[in-house]
């Protein structure tokens, strides 16, 4: 695994770090979510068409995102990488992180795989019985809507579990 | 050899093309949804037309009306962030809300994409009013027309210092700053902010006094009214006769199923029990405008003037099908060629955003048999010239 403190870096020099990861041979590549470093989930994406085996991470500080925009991008990610989104997610308050990785996972659900039929004889687009209502109020983060798109091909990307040291690419 | 500098063209990429009914062409691909080939290809084709920038919309949200077409299916800075890794030199602007996301998260968003397309960005800056946002990011409602635009101006100042003092984004790099909103307040607000401004405008004169009034609007905050260029939505159905054309138009209008035609009138704030085929006998206002799209009424409501009576739900519906009160043009290359040349020399566009009826084939319809008229025509450049969007369409601005 790699993960890269990207504060201050731009974007472009990361891609080209994430690109050499995986010719090492590297599986994993983290980026980190910090105010001061390139949108991790928006450098991943530019990191996807230029790779094809290594997994994408984005981390996400939970103080500072609402779940229903993390979930977009995280799905987008999917997509784009051809399911080789992951992500990661850390914060102070352990309750907020709970609810943030519960949310998210809601929202990412919310539509049954296949949900999509684009039946054109019929004129269904998407079978809307299989799209679930997310009502949620908690103490963070509220939302009365499922998300706005189904999800990418591993469904709810794998999140990691174990502690990411970020270091400073070299 | 005209000497006003060339159009900027910005292709309006919905996956399957702008009209609602296209997804159900035999041609279309609508299970490609997610898939980044389809849009890269489209990228690369609009690329090939010397094409200043790909534009993707957005509006957040769960939207039923998915049901029966094709929504917005991706996030749309992270795809573009894909797509400006995948393909050189076209622009890559994207829709971001000022309402749900924090000037810090636009900022940073912005910044990426700017410095990932090496100063190809775009931002297109819209006001969220639809009740559908608002519900993903559980609020009650969406601020009012007239408070999330004076917001708007601080969130706008808020992320240009940003860009500059943090990222240090600065010049031709900066994300071009686009916006869409006909009102008085939207106006004013592209006095101010913005280099370029979208605009829903279906007739000539219409669209000149729009653009003059920009201008002058620009004029009176101390701007030249060059640095702001003025795009009308242009929805194209392209075919080498007029009656090809007209079928095309036919073969998309009969992909509109009720369920459509309700739910694109819902966007507009007509109650979902109304009668489609019921003549209008009253004005559309007295279906009581929401807060959402307030300008957009008014378009519609001309429209439906220009409609032979009787005037019904469902031939309103199929008369903005696709291009929703934009200028609508179903013909011949060398008709659409000759519409785009009168705009442009009338005074009523610097350009247009061009909304594909169908893809796959729309955007490659109009590269093949429009663009190489307009080229010949010196109307529009042959060649990329300037690395940064900023610079392609204001190559004499020094700074600003």
């Amino acid at each position: 695994m790699t993960a890269f403190d990207t504060r201050h870096r731009l974007a472009a020099d990361v891609v080209d770090a994430g690109v050499r990861a995986e010719s090492r041979g590297e599986s994993v590549l983290v980026l980190i979510d910090h105010a001061d470093a390139p949108d991790p989930a928006l450098v991943l994406a530019a990191v996807a068409p230029r790779t094809s085996r290594i997994r994408l991470v984005a981390h996400v500080d939970s103080s500072a995102t609402h779940p229903y925009s993390f979930a977009r991008k995280l799905v987008a990610l999917d997509k784009l990488s051809a399911g080789r989104a992951g992500w990661y997610v850390t914060d102070t308050v352990e309750a907020r992180r709970d609810e943030f990785i519960d949310l998210t996972e809601r929202l990412v659900s919310s539509w049954e795989p296949g949900a999509l039929v684009a039946d054109k004889a019929a004129g269904v687009y998407v079978d809307v019985s299989r799209v679930h209502p997310v009502e949620h109020d908690g103490i963070y983060w509220s939302t009365q809507s499922s998300l706005d798109v189904g999800p990418g091909p591993q469904g709810v990307p794998p999140r990691l579990t174990e502690d990411v040291t970020f270091e400073v690419i070299s | 050899m005209t000497t006003r500098p060339p159009l900027t063209l910005f292709a309006e990429f919905h996956h399957s093309g702008d009209h609602e009914g296209a997804w159900r062409l035999p041609a279309a691909e609508p299970a490609r949804v997610d898939d980044l080939e389809y849009y890269r290809k489209l990228t690369e084709t609009a690329a090939r037309g010397r094409f200043d920038s790909v534009f993707f919309a957005d509006f957040v949200g769960y939207d039923p009306l998915v049901e029966h077409c094709v929504r917005w299916p991706y996030e749309p800075t992270t795809l573009l962030s894909a797509l400006a890794s995948s393909v050189p030199d076209i622009g890559v602007v994207a829709t971001g809300s000022t309402v749900f996301d924090s000037p810090e998260q636009i900022a940073r968003k912005f910044a990426t994409l700017a410095q990932l397309s090496g100063g190809r960005a775009g931002w297109n800056i819209v006001t969220t009013g639809a009740p559908s946002a608002a519900k993903s990011f559980g609020r009650a409602a969406a601020p009012t027309h007239a408070d999330r635009y004076a917001a708007a101006h601080g969130v706008v100042e808020h992320v240009e210092k940003l860009w500059s003092q943090q990222w240090g984004i600065t010049g031709a790099n900066r994300p071009l700053l686009v916006q869409a909103g006909a009102s008085d307040t939207g106006r004013d607000f592209a006095a101010r902010h913005a280099d370029v401004v979208f605009t829903a405008t279906p007739d000539l004169d219409a669209a000149v006094q729009f653009r003059s009034d920009v201008r002058s609007r620009a004029v009176a905050v101390g701007r030249h009214p060059d640095s702001i260029r003025v795009l009308p939505g242009l929805f194209v159905a392209l075919g080498s006769t007029d009656r090809e054309a007209r079928a095309l138009r036919d073969s998309l209008d009969a992909g509109l199923s009720d369920g459509t035609v309700r739910g694109v009138l819902a966007l507009y704030g007509v109650p979902a029990l109304a009668d489609l085929d019921a003549p209008l006998s009253d004005s559309l206002g007295s279906f009581g405008a929401t807060s959402g799209i307030t300008s957009r009424l008014d378009v519609l409501e001309r429209i439906a003037r220009t409609l032979p009576e009787p005037v019904t739900l469902r031939a309103l519906v199929k008369s903005i099908a696709g291009s929703r009160g934009h200028l609508r043009f179903i013909g011949t290359p060398d008709a659409a060629t000759d519409l785009i040349a009168e705009w442009y020399e009338r005074g009523a566009a610097d350009g247009f955003v061009v909304k594909f009826s169908h893809n796959p084939g729309g955007t490659d319809a109009f590269v093949d048999t429009v663009i190489p008229h307009l080229q010949r025509r010196g109307i529009t450049p042959t060649d990329y010239r300037a690395e940064s969007l900023r610079d392609r369409l204001f190559p004499q601005e020094t700074s600003s």
